[in-house]
């Protein structure tokens, strides 16, 4: 009795620890199993956000476009000789309309498109400032209300393409963290683009501000 | 932009307004500011949109586009999903004010419009030394210009449902066996209960922000 009671434990201890190794290993696949779900719908969250702060930014300065047909046409009424500025200005705003057109669908994950839809809008921006600098010498352009108001317009887009693109950087920055994190970073990766780091908008070579012109 | 938007976040930003006129700088008299307040009052009373006006002396070097939108995100005037709020900031020492307007409200006071407000009804009076003046101005005209969008109808009481009559039955029968088994608790948990009701979101004085938000929107001016 006593060899067959000596022979039952160890089997029975060996195959209870095999259990207990097998149920701390599938419980430890749970958890990490539930972490990375986790971690990648933090990513998605994040991924979101920068997505939805793009179409902000894409609004702004769609608003902006669209400001200058009627800007041209009021200026040139009564500021008809300025033919080298409406032609800059006209240039500009076709260029952004190429950048925005088929392009803008993967601007984000291209680096190049990014950095060349900030160029067509920051030189449109340029040449509007230029615009209305040269509006500068002929007060009775000032003096209309319609040129006030389109004015006022401007500066108002502007503001508002500033605060979109503050925005933007801040949720990208968010995102970027988040997908370089030790150890979300591992998630982030093997899912190839997805998760890719999102671009910046970086401030113009000479600042650009708000056209400072005031009544 | 960059190093502005540094500035930015090392300035602070002062802490959300109590009343809908505040007025850091004595740029009213007492009089003005209350009457102005009262209006803004009955305007939020009537239409729900929250309307307010922050004076103080400067913005410190900021730029007061930045410095107004950092406010309003952390004020949040108007209501969460109609963006329905407007801020007048005037610095009177630097001489600048701004009218940043919530996206719900931009189609009502377009930026055309806030500068219109600005440099025929505040700036002209403000440069002849008469700041209550301008203000009323500029509130009249505001209030006329919002007072035509009407308040949307209170949200409908809704009915429980299924699961959530079945959630509120087991917290009843839950409460009940606590009030059997240990009946000081149960004391504790309803003095609790109306203690938190009490705390609750039904200030009737003063203003607080509802969750609105701003694009930028908006015209700033000097004088």
């Amino acid at each position: 009795m006593a060899t067959t009671a000596q022979h039952a434990s160890p089997h029975r201890s060996s195959s209870s620890g095999m259990l207990f190794a097998l149920i701390a290993i599938a419980g430890l696949s749970l958890l990490v199993v539930g972490w990375a779900v986790s971690t990648y719908n933090a990513l998605i969250t994040g991924d979101q956000d920068v997505r939805s702060r793009w179409a902000q930014v894409e609004n702004a300065y769609q608003r902006r476009a669209d400001l200058v047909p009627n800007l041209v046409e009021t200026v040139k009424g009564a500021a008809a000789f300025e033919t080298k500025t409406f032609t800059e200005v006209t240039e500009a705003r076709a260029q952004v309309g190429q950048v925005s057109g088929v392009e803008l669908a993967g601007v984000l994950e291209d680096p190049k498109a990014f950095e060349r839809f900030q160029a067509a809008q920051h030189t449109l921006g340029a040449s509007l400032q230029r615009l209305l600098a040269v509006s500068e010498a002929y007060p009775d352009l000032k003096a209309t209300a319609n040129f006030r108001d389109l004015q006022a317009q401007l500066e108002g887009t502007e503001n508002r393409i500033a605060i979109e693109r503050m925005r933007f950087n801040e949720a990208a920055r968010d995102f970027n963290t988040l997908r370089s994190r030790f150890p979300a970073m591992f998630v982030a990766r093997s899912f190839g683009d997805r998760f890719a780091a999102k671009p910046y908008f970086e401030a113009a070579p000479e600042a650009q501000k708000v056209p400072a012109v005031r009544f | 932009m960059l190093c502005l938007a540094l500035i930015s976040l090392l300035a602070a930003t002062p802490p959300a307004p109590t009343r809908w006129v505040t007025d850091e700088a004595g740029l009213l008299t007492p009089t003005t500011r209350v009457a102005l307040d009262r209006r803004l009052e009955e305007l939020e009373r009537s239409t729900g949109h929250q309307v307010l006006v922050w004076i103080d002396k400067s913005t410190g070097g900021e730029p007061i586009e930045l410095f107004a939108e950092r406010a309003f995100k952390a004020w949040r005037p108007g209501r969460a999903k109609l963006d329905d709020g407007v801020v007048l900031f005037v610095f009177s020492e630097d001489r600048s004010l701004r009218l940043e307007v919530g996206y719900g409200l931009e189609p009502v006071l377009t930026d055309a419009q806030s500068s219109r407000i600005i440099n025929e009804r505040i700036t002209p009076l403000l440069k002849a030394g008469d700041a209550n003046g301008a203000l009323t101005n500029g509130v009249e005209a505001l209030i006329t210009t919002l007072g035509g969008a009407p308040a949307p109808p209170a949200p409908a009481t809704r009915t429980l449902t299924t699961p959530e009559w079945v959630a509120l039955g087991a917290a009843v029968v839950g409460f009940l066996v606590l009030l059997i088994i240990r009946p000081d608790l149960a004391l504790r948990l309803i003095t609790l209960m109306l203690f938190l009701r009490r705390g609750g979101r039904h200030g009737g004085t003063g203003f607080s922000g509802r969750g609105g938000r701003s694009g930028g929107g908006g015209a700033s001016g000097r004088w």
